[in-house]
């Protein structure tokens, strides 16, 4: 039996204890919270693997306790949207939510999203998307992939574990495109799906953080390529 | 004035109508009686002395007596002597010999030698009243009478004409533009005659069918929504027996297909039903990012699909609800590519010409015929020749979104060939 635990967060309590049952079979040790308040108690308790998080919960919603949680716990979490509830998604990756998987869903596809997030997060190394890890620094833009600190003219930049691969990868490749497909494999470890919206969001997110720091307009940093990807813009010698 | 000229000219032309008969039969009678007075008046007056005249000189020597034939000039008049008084003639002293008509005006004279006459006079012919018709006709008072009957249908019109305008504004709202909602006006619900009494069950009718709608609409999300859990349960459960079966077991798959297939109908039901309350205006957005995102999700499921995007302006912006206008161009995609060959190309275009912007979806495929394209928005109805795992509801959702966004959305068969779906989008 594996020693990660994973904490399940629906207040559908015969769902939670149907995957239970699955995701033990499948060699996780699984606890289940049917509402925000158990949900915080376990989180003292234990310290948790990976979080699956349904959004939809009477009472404190998932979002908001996805809000109350962050930055105090680093676990990855996956949320269950409701179909098609693009917004809710998009808020739940805005408020650190590393993955997200419309409900009802697969529990196959659900395994695979912990294993690539667990992965993810053990930080093995993939064949072609690999993080060096001395630091990076391009114009005032640093970042530190051992400490996973990025830093825009010393000041720290707030990013969530996703967001700082995100940017990691595109300094990494300064001056080349990384197609979306590369990049979800790369930082979320897995396959881009149809209407996926993951990466997109992570970057409009890291775009957003760093324009903050800027008093007028920014400078593009990160660039879409229409119809192959995004590109960190580099020039030699730059300065911002 | 065009607008109310169809009931202004119906009204105006039964007014004038009616006027003009009852001016005729009003002016025939009066006309009929009038001359046999005149009449009997000129008998009186101006033939009872040229008749006593007649009378003497027959009484003198009546087997001497010619009668005369024009002794009152040129009006046919007659002159008999009378057997008794109110008696028969016996004798003729003056006029033709064919005798007076059964209208003739008549005047009784008694002699001074007691014999008893009657004097008779034909009426004029019918052409007299014709003529004096005619005359009134173009008169002074047939001039009024044809001013007041205009004036009056115009007041009319205008007091019936402008509510019923109103009316059918308002009922135009409630099914056009699909607001249930919109009531009519106070001025227009307040009126105490039958045009209030006609709006208020016209607000009636709305209210039922706001109502009716609403509950249906209401009850198709509970139930969507509602089916999710169990849904999400039995998707558990088809897990737990694919672990045990073993995961390449045909009974396991089919249960896992079977609750997909379950699962996108209701995703499909809730996103129908969702689409309502969806707001209308959003963040601007470039219409290039969109077509992007569209093309390359396209992408995704035929690879080798030939697609043409054109957009004019180039940096074409949009104030819209993004998701919605998204929601509908994939629906409309999402049906191209299910109903044509992956070999023919899909033109996606966007021009935006004087503030109005159009957008349309063209396939090459083999159309749609003329029944289906009717029906191509009407919720489960679903075409032949498809892959047969569609439920008949993307097309309805896309026709939805786009009316949602307050723009209309088209769908007819282009003259080359294929079907085109126009989506013209509310100037902004």
């Amino acid at each position: 039996m594996s020693d990660e635990r994973l904490l399940l967060v629906d207040d559908d309590t015969e769902l939670c204890e149907l995957l239970s049952e699955y995701l033990s079979a499948e060699g996780y040790q699984v606890d289940s919270a049917f509402d925000a308040a158990q949900a915080l108690t376990r989180l003292h308790q234990y310290s948790y693997s990976l979080m699956v998080l349904d959004i939809m919960m009477p009472g404190t919603s998932g979002l908001e306790l996805l809000q109350q949680i962050r930055p105090r716990f680093t676990l990855p979490v996956i949320m269950l949207t409701g179909r098609g509830d693009e917004i809710d998604r998009i808020l739940g990756l805005e408020m650190g939510a590393d993955d997200y998987l419309g409900k009802p869903c697969n529990p196959r596809e659900l395994l695979a999203r912990i294993r690539a997030v667990l992965r993810r997060v053990s930080a093995q190394p993939t064949a072609e998307g690999q993080l060096l890890q001395q630091p990076l620094q391009i114009g005032a833009l640093s970042l530190n992939p051992s400490t996973r600190e990025a830093r825009f003219n010393q000041r720290l930049l707030e990013l969530t574990s996703a967001e700082f691969n995100v940017l990691a990868y595109l300094m990494q490749h300064a001056g080349q495109v990384l197609s979306k497909e590369q990049l979800t494999r790369w930082v979320l470890h897995r396959e881009l799906t149809a209407y996926d919206r993951a990466i997109d969001v992570h970057i409009s997110r890291v775009r957003q953080k760093l324009a903050a720091y800027f008093e007028s307009e920014a400078p593009e940093l990160i660039k879409t390529v229409r119809g192959q990807g995004y590109i960190f813009v580099y020039r030699a010698g730059q300065a911002y | 004035m065009r607008r109310f000229s169809r009931l202004f000219w119906k009204i105006f032309g039964t007014i004038w109508g009616i006027s003009a008969l009852a001016m005729a039969s009003i002016f025939i009678v009066l006309a009929s009686r009038d001359d046999s007075e005149r009449w009997r008046y000129l008998l009186d007056t101006q033939f009872r002395d040229r008749a006593q005249q007649l009378i003497a000189r027959y009484e003198t020597a009546p087997e001497a007596y010619r009668p005369e034939r024009h002794p009152f000039g040129r009006h046919p008049v007659w002159l008999y002597r009378l057997d008794a008084p109110e008696g028969k003639p016996v004798a003729r002293l003056a006029g033709q010999r064919r005798g007076p008509s059964d209208k003739a005006v008549t005047l009784n004279l008694v002699s001074e030698r007691g014999g008893h006459y009657r004097l008779s006079a034909d009426l004029p012919g019918r052409y007299r009243h014709k003529e004096r018709f005619i005359g009134y006709l173009f008169s002074l008072q047939a001039l009024v009478i044809l001013v007041i009957a205009a004036l009056s249908s115009l007041v009319l019109s205008l007091l019936l004409v402008r509510p019923i305008c109103q009316l059918r504004d308002h009922v135009k709202q409630l099914y056009h533009q699909g607001d249930l909602s919109a009531r009519a006006s106070d001025k227009l619900s307040q009126r105490r005659d039958e045009l209030g009494d006609l709006t208020r069950e016209f607000d009636r009718m709305a209210d039922y069918v706001e109502h009716t709608l609403q509950s249906q609409q209401r009850l198709l999300q509970d139930v969507s929504h509602e089916l999710r859990a169990p849904m999400a349960r039995l998707q558990v459960s088809a897990g737990l027996a694919e672990q045990q079966l073993g995961a390449d077991s045909p009974l396991a798959a089919r249960i896992n297909r079977e609750c997909e297939r379950l699962d996108g109908l209701i995703a499909e039901i809730l996103s129908f039903s969702r689409l309502e309350s969806a707001p209308k205006q959003g963040e601007p957005f470039s219409v290039s990012g969109l077509f992007d995102e569209l093309v390359s999700d396209l992408r995704f499921s035929q690879p080798q699909r030939p697609v043409t995007v054109r957009i004019s302006p180039d940096n074409l912006t949009l104030t819209l609800n993004r998701d919605l206008l998204a929601r509908a161009l994939r629906n409309g995609i999402g049906n191209a590519l299910k109903y044509t060959p992956q070999s023919t190309p899909l033109e996606l275009t966007a021009v935006c010409e004087g503030g109005r912007t159009q957008i349309r979806l063209r396939d090459h495929g083999g159309g749609v015929s003329d029944a289906l394209l009717q029906e191509l928005f009407t919720p489960f109805v679903r075409g032949s020749g498809g892959h047969g795992d569609g439920y008949g509801l993307g097309m309805s959702i896309a026709h939805r979104a786009v009316t949602r966004l307050g723009g209309t959305l088209t769908a007819a068969n282009h003259p080359q060939g294929g079907l085109q779906l126009t989506l013209d989008l509310p100037r902004i």
